[in-house]
């Protein structure tokens, strides 16, 4: 019942696996066909089989395919199509026809294009104008113009941005303190003002400072005990906070925060900007500014 | 997945939970398999409503169903009179309201409640609006509400002004307002522009917010989103992009422009270069501090012209910005000596705000006083003590310096999380000072020895000195380092350096001091390797062995200064 969300599922599992040096443990061949099934005439993939299109999915996809190597399994001139159709006049994404525009979908058009090696099948200059006019006066960025400053929002413009060198549009001292900010007494961080901490931010929030160059503005030992905090002894999983439910994408989070702290030999170093793992982004190339 | 409870059961209890969940599959799948069949057989009716209803009343997320009502609701448009399809349009408005009643923050459920309403042959954008407040009473942070509420807005053209009285409104009567702050930010420019503010706003707007935000934080000094708001009103928007200074030099022939902020050529500006009157259209070629043309505030062109530099020529400099207008011009010429620095602009009105008004010079002493009473009362609080210092920065940074300081360490002992992030801005305001105070001349010597530094900020005002003294601080790297195109000595003694990223740019340098300092490995000397003019180098006192290979294959030219520790043995050359 959490079909609607599968090839992301699959994503969260399979690179929290590959960090924690045991991807061997699922079976790639099922994934592989599954991931294969759900791409759509469009080019698109939907998040599981009789699942609509979408371009959080087509990346999901894509990044699984990258992370087993074997991209050239799908159509990638459709995809790239696919993702190009998805750009509208003012430079922004939608992130399916039927035109949810958001910050994250301009995200992941440019981090598929660029896994795919094809970053200027957009135009890049009014999908930059776009992110740059979701900036707020706290330096942070929304959904959309006019939104209020999210850290997941944070992560995607920032993202975006270092893949197509803009980073330095940003007013990196006032972002990186509204970011610092995001911790509280407990260690843990928030994704925005006076709300309660998660780990899923230990991702949003602590890539972003990496890719500012702020990541020391941090309390790095009250992070990692939080972290550590949020792990369920019972299951091995990571959940939001301490004593929740846990599941694959807080687990995955919790990991990725921790490599990028670098506080556990035993977790693969991770990509700020892909949340992949870095051996695997180091093959392909690709150009990413990091201040 | 977010916020649920881990409860430990029993055996009989999980088994039973098993039951039911696989239950609730066998339903879900069963519904499921009816709906992909009816789509895939083109079938748009009220049973494909009925049926995806069901799902999307218990989960909302999944996507595809929203999608196929919308193809429903697109068919039956064709096919119904208006007045039959405003009332389905209305009924899925109800059905929308039960499912963010269940669960007012999916995305699919407010997206599908805009393309209702675009869909819609009569639209009631009142009782959207209506229902924004209802949703944002029940909370006040819900961002999908806001800008679901700002869709409505600009649907139906409600005014500026009155959504500024609804922040108004919320802010007096709430708690926790951050998003209320946030969209007065964006509606201010709106309604009370004026370019000619360094913060873009009419100057009483800006009173009035100064007071809105003091009422806030001085009557609940734990209310975060005030202090956050005030810090913006502190500030000022982006500079336009200007001319700060010109260096231009004889032998080797080379011009340098200095901008107020970074840019890229050819993307936001270009030049025109024009000597003797004569429009230099030869290939050109300015690169960037660091030899690129991304973005930069240093732009350096060398050998300009044959005749580019002689001192009985003139050269004039034009920044012609993307419009294709030209928007300064500036003249140097018949100069005497080898070197030439023109200052177009005063470092201070970059590095600060510009000249205060009187009025708002008075506003924020008052703040000041008012912020210093309640550090006293609340000594605990670090909202306070951060605002007195940027208030102090605003008002008269070099006279304020010590306070300031001191301010600082108060913030730290009261917030030590962010230990960090105070040192980096105490190593700012120091820099920041240290360049107000020196005039901007050339062959400059910046003295920033010994100042506890964790970090370099305004290195672009360092571009055209030539002996820089950061010893005795506590840099990690020299990132920074690489505007630093004139200097020919730099003493980094005594910090705790690990990296030398930047360097690599310093074809003037010619003598470098990293004595006690943290390098352990031969790969950190790289970028010492395109230093060609290096004479002199001081290792002493890392922890380095095997120097002699390194510098025999890459800095044979230099002489290299160092005493080996290696278990003992002590080497010195």
């Amino acid at each position: 019942m959490t079909e609607y969300l599968r090839m992301s599922g699959m994503y969260w599992g399979l690179t929290a696996m590959d960090l924690m040096n045991s991807l061997d443990r699922m079976n790639k061949q099922e994934v592989l066909e599954f991931v294969k099934e759900c791409q759509h005439d469009c080019g698109g993939f939907g998040a599981s089989v009789h699942h609509d299109p979408h371009l959080l999915y087509t990346l999901s996809a894509i990044q699984i395919l990258i992370l087993y190597n074997c991209i050239e399994l799908i159509d990638v001139e459709r995809a790239v199509g696919y993702v190009q159709s998805l750009q509208l006049e003012d430079g922004s994404f939608q992130g399916d026809k039927w035109g949810e525009v958001d910050t994250r979908f301009s995200f992941c058009a440019i981090a598929c294009l660029c896994l795919l090696g094809r970053l200027e099948a957009v135009d890049i200059k009014k999908a930059t104008d776009f992110v740059l006019s979701c900036m707020n006066f706290d330096g942070g960025f929304g959904c959309r113009p006019g939104s209020e400053s999210h850290s997941g929002q944070i992560y995607c413009c920032l993202g975006f941005l270092s893949l197509v060198n803009g980073l330095d549009h940003v007013n990196v001292d006032m972002l990186g303190w509204f970011l610092c900010e995001r911790q509280l007494p407990s260690g843990g961080l928030n994704g925005r003002p006076e709300k309660l901490p998660d780990v899923c931010y230990s991702w949003w929030v602590l890539a972003s400072l990496k890719m500012l160059g702020r990541l020391h503005w941090i309390n790095k030992d009250k992070l990692i005990k939080f972290i550590l905090a949020c792990q369920d002894e019972e299951t091995g999983g990571f959940a939001d906070r301490p004593g929740d439910m846990v599941d694959p994408f807080h687990t995955l989070f919790g990991i990725t925060g921790l490599s990028l702290m670098g506080s556990d030999e035993r977790i693969k170093t991770v990509n700020p900007i892909f949340c992949m793992p870095q051996h695997v982004i180091d093959k392909l190339g690709i150009h990413l500014q990091l201040l | 997945m977010h916020g649920r409870l881990k409860v430990k059961t029993t055996a009989e209890q999980q088994e039973a939970k098993r039951k039911e969940r696989e239950k609730k599959v066998k339903i879900y799948t069963e519904l499921t398999n009816k709906i992909v069949q009816k789509r895939g057989d083109g079938h748009y009716d009220i049973e494909a409503l009925s049926l995806t209803s069901k799902i999307l009343a218990q989960n909302p997320d999944v996507y595809s169903l929203w999608n196929y009502r919308k193809e429903t609701f697109r068919y039956l448009q064709k096919q119904l009179p208006t007045e039959e399809f405003q009332t389905l349009c209305n009924g899925e408005l109800s059905f929308l309201e039960s499912c963010l009643r269940m669960n007012p923050k999916s995305y699919g459920s407010w997206e599908h409640r805009c393309f209702i309403m675009k869909t819609s042959p009569d639209p009631d954008w009142k009782m959207e609006l209506h229902l924004c407040n209802k949703y944002l009473e029940y909370d006040e942070r819900n961002f999908h509400c806001w800008d679901y509420r700002r869709f409505v807005v600009k649907q139906s053209k409600v005014s500026a002004e009155d959504e500024l009285k609804f922040t108004t409104d919320k802010i007096s009567t709430n708690f926790s307002n951050y998003s209320s702050w946030h969209y007065r930010s964006k509606l201010l420019p709106l309604i009370y522009p004026d370019p000619s503010h360094p913060m873009g706003l009419q100057e009483q707007c800006l009173h009035n917010e100064f007071e809105l935000a003091q009422n806030a934080f001085f009557t609940d000094p734990n209310d975060q989103s005030a202090w956050l708001y005030h810090r913006w009103l502190l500030g000022r928007r982006n500079l336009t992009l200007g001319i700060q200074s010109i260096y231009i030099k004889q032998s080797p022939r080379t011009i340098m422009v200095l901008l107020n902020k970074a840019a890229k050529i050819c993307d936001k500006f270009e030049f025109s270069l024009s000597v003797n009157g004569t429009l230099n259209d030869q290939d050109t070629k300015w690169v960037n501090h660091r030899n690129t043309t991304e973005a930069s505030h240093l732009w350096i062109l060398k050998e300009p012209s044959p005749h580019g530099c002689d001192s009985n020529v003139s050269i004039e400099i034009s920044l012609v910005t993307q419009d294709g207008r030209e928007h300064e011009k500036h003249v140097c010429e018949k100069f005497g000596q080898s070197e030439t620095l023109k200052e177009i602009v005063p470092v201070s009105n970059i590095l600060f705000s510009c000249e205060l008004s009187t009025a708002t010079t008075d506003v924020l002493k008052q703040e000041l006083e008012s912020c210093q009473q309640l550090d006293e009362l609340e000594p605990e609080n670090k909202w306070t003590l951060l605002t007195i210092i940027l208030l102090m920065r605003a008002l008269e940074p070099v006279r304020y310096e010590q306070d300031a300081m001191h301010c600082i360490q108060k913030l730290i002992k009261v917030d030590p999380c962010r230990t960090n992030y105070y040192e980096d801005q105490r190593s700012r305001f120091i820099i920041e000072n240290v360049i107000k105070t020196t005039a901007n001349q050339q062959n400059q010597e910046l003295n920033l020895s010994n100042k506890s530094l964790t970090i370099l900020y305004h290195t672009q005002h360092m571009a055209f000195c030539t002996h820089i003294d950061l010893s005795h601080n506590k840099l990690t790297t020299t990132k920074g380092c690489d505007y630093m195109r004139c200097v020919k000595t730099l003493n980094l003694e005594g910090n705790q350096i690990q990296s030398l990223d930047g360097l690599q740019h310093l074809e003037l340098l010619e003598d470098l001091s990293l004595k006690d300092n943290n390098i352990k490995m031969l790969d950190v000397l790289k970028p010492l390797k395109n230093c060609k003019s290096l004479k002199l180098l001081d290792m002493t006192g890392n922890s380095w062995c095997d120097l002699e290979t390194f510098c025999k294959n890459f800095l044979s030219h230099c002489k290299v200064r160092t005493e080996c520790f290696v278990a003992g043995k002590n080497t010195g050359h």
